[in-house]
């Protein structure tokens, strides 16, 4: 006898059908090819965007809300009651935020690039009630959660950020229509800081302190540290927000401030982290970790040098192209490599099967590609932004859908693999 | 024979004050039940990586460990759920016989 036939049979509470994260992380790869197809297509009005409906703004969201939400969705809905021992709930609310979320966000996405403000409106509205749904599932969950104190606090710190980004996107886009905003630029800019250091940026943070620890075997941080890291964010997102609304030099020195110390902090910890891990080869996703935390104090100090005046207009398109594809895209690809095979692992067992090893379920070629493709192409893009020359930026893109591709294969390879592991376990 | 509670600091690394780990019956028990997410699972796979904790454990926990089966898997042991109630969760893991 080597495995019992009952394996995760009383997870089942906390686990849910790997057809729930998977059908986002799949969106949310399709939406990675078409980020770069949008920015190879249009490759001269995205290094010179800025600001207004076009393909420059299609193709920020659909890195921001195609790719970022869409994966987080995934990989919370499942996460999230592991971590906090909640029962996960599949049925209706999913269904909704599926169908709603997953309609909406191409809606928009399309409605942006042909300046469609009714469609965007719809797409929008559809898209919103689907976080909407899925902000009530995770917040009834983190009500309910015991422990984990500090990465709950993110997670409700990230939430609250999603609600604000998601109302003032939706008075953003009516406001293209109707016009009766004072100041569109800087709601926009603060709805920028709720999207990218709000909900994605805490969310990122928040899960590495479980995510980081767990694939390399090191301890869990102390609470306080994530309870500094969470605070110091926090202030500096709340003066980063006011500084957009008021352009106070003061202020904008005052939010650098909190937010280098919130990320020395953060990155302080991860650097500890991989250090006392046990396990000290990490692969391919750690390559791409590494580069999403090389590039966000990189991000931060463009950051610096854009709003001190110290660059001009394409140091701030670089700024917010470090910050979303270097930083976030970065960091998010490498913990979709990790957790696609582990979560597929979790229902590799059926019957009296025996489980399937992680590393039959997970495809090396397609980590390797991606790995050149996805580095290749963020300085290629960022050269072309740098230099103002839109074939730069469309080599970038071609690489970088190559590497989209990838990740996309590398999901579809999961499944298929799992779904071998699962025949070859029912033949008698 | 008759169960012997260890100091902590005999078999795991000072790190884990919080784990429980004790010898009863020929085997390691290790309870992680205060521990709060990622640490049951790497305690428990620092103690396995231990050469002198012999191919028995006997796993504790308030529930059941999703994230440990795919490791211990691709480790080479196996497991065999004893208990598997709400709050209480047991499993012996051992090494897999090598084929």
């Amino acid at each position: 006898m080597s495995f019992d036939p009952t394996f995760l049979a009383g997870a089942q509470s906390r686990l849910l059908p790997l057809s729930v994260p998977f059908r986002f992380f799949i969106a949310g790869a399709l939406f990675h090819v078409i980020s770069w197809v949008l920015v190879g297509l249009n490759a001269d009005t995205v290094i010179n965007f800025s600001g207004g409906l076009g393909f420059g703004l299609a193709a920020i969201h659909a890195l921001t809300l195609g790719v970022f939400v869409m994966t987080a969705i995934g990989a919370s809905l499942q996460l999230l009651p592991v971590a906090t021992k909640r029962s996960a709930r599949a049925g209706g609310p999913i269904v909704i935020i599926s169908l709603l979320y997953m309609c909406g966000v191409p809606i928009l996405v399309w409605a942006m690039a042909v300046h469609d403000i009714e469609m965007a409106l719809w797409g929008g509205v559809a898209a919103a009630i689907g976080l909407a749904v899925y902000t009530a599932l995770i917040g009834v969950n983190l009500f309910h959660a015991r422990g984990l104190k500090s990465v709950v606090a993110f997670c409700w710190a990230a939430i609250s950020a999603l609600v604000l980004l998601v109302v003032l996107g939706l008075l953003l886009l009516l406001d293209f229509d109707l016009g009766f905003l004072t100041d569109h630029a800087a709601l926009a800019g603060v709805h920028l800081i709720a999207a990218v250091f709000g909900f994605m940026g805490l969310l990122a943070v928040g899960f590495s302190f479980i995510l980081i620890p767990m694939f390399t075997l090191s301890r869990g941080m102390p609470t306080w540290r994530g309870s500094l890291t969470l605070a110091v964010s926090v202030l500096a997102i709340v003066l980063a927000g006011f500084e957009s609304v008021y352009s106070s030099k003061v202020i904008a020195a005052a939010a650098f401030v909190a937010g280098f110390s919130a990320g020395a902090i953060y990155l302080w910890t991860m650097v500890e982290m991989l250090r006392s891990g046990m396990r000290k080869r990490l692969g391919v996703p750690f390559v791409l970790i590494r580069i999403s935390w090389v590039l966000l104090p990189i991000a931060l100090l463009l950051g610096v040098l854009a709003v001190g005046g110290w660059i001009d207009d394409q140091g701030w398109r670089l700024f917010g192209f470090v910050l979303l594809a270097g930083w976030l895209l970065s960091f998010l690809l490498g913990i979709l490599l990790k957790i696609a095979p582990f979560l597929a692992s979790m229902h590799s067992a059926t019957g009296n099967g025996r489980p399937a090893r992680l590393s039959s379920l997970t495809p090396e070629w397609p980590q390797k590609v991606l790995v050149v493709c996805h580095p290749l192409a963020l300085v290629l893009t960022g050269g072309g932004i740098v230099t103002g020359h839109a074939t730069w930026a469309q080599a970038g893109a071609m690489v970088g859908t190559l590497g989209a591709i990838a990740v996309l294969v590398y999901l579809l390879e999961i499944i298929r693999r799992l779904s071998a592991h699962r025949r070859a376990c029912s033949e008698p | 024979m008759p169960s012997e509670r260890m100091p902590i600091s005999a078999l795991l690394s000072e790190e884990f004050s919080d784990v429980e780990i004790w010898y009863e019956d020929d085997a390691v028990h290790i309870d992680v039940s205060a521990l709060s997410a990622p640490d049951p699972l790497v305690a428990t796979l620092r103690l396995i990586e231990r050469p002198d904790v012999g191919g028995l454990i006997v796993f504790h926990n308030d529930r059941e460990p999703v994230h440990l089966f795919a490791e211990l898997l691709e480790l080479g042991w196996a497991w065999r759920v004893e208990t598997d109630r709400p709050g209480v969760f047991s499993m012996r893991i051992f090494r897999e016989p090598t084929k």
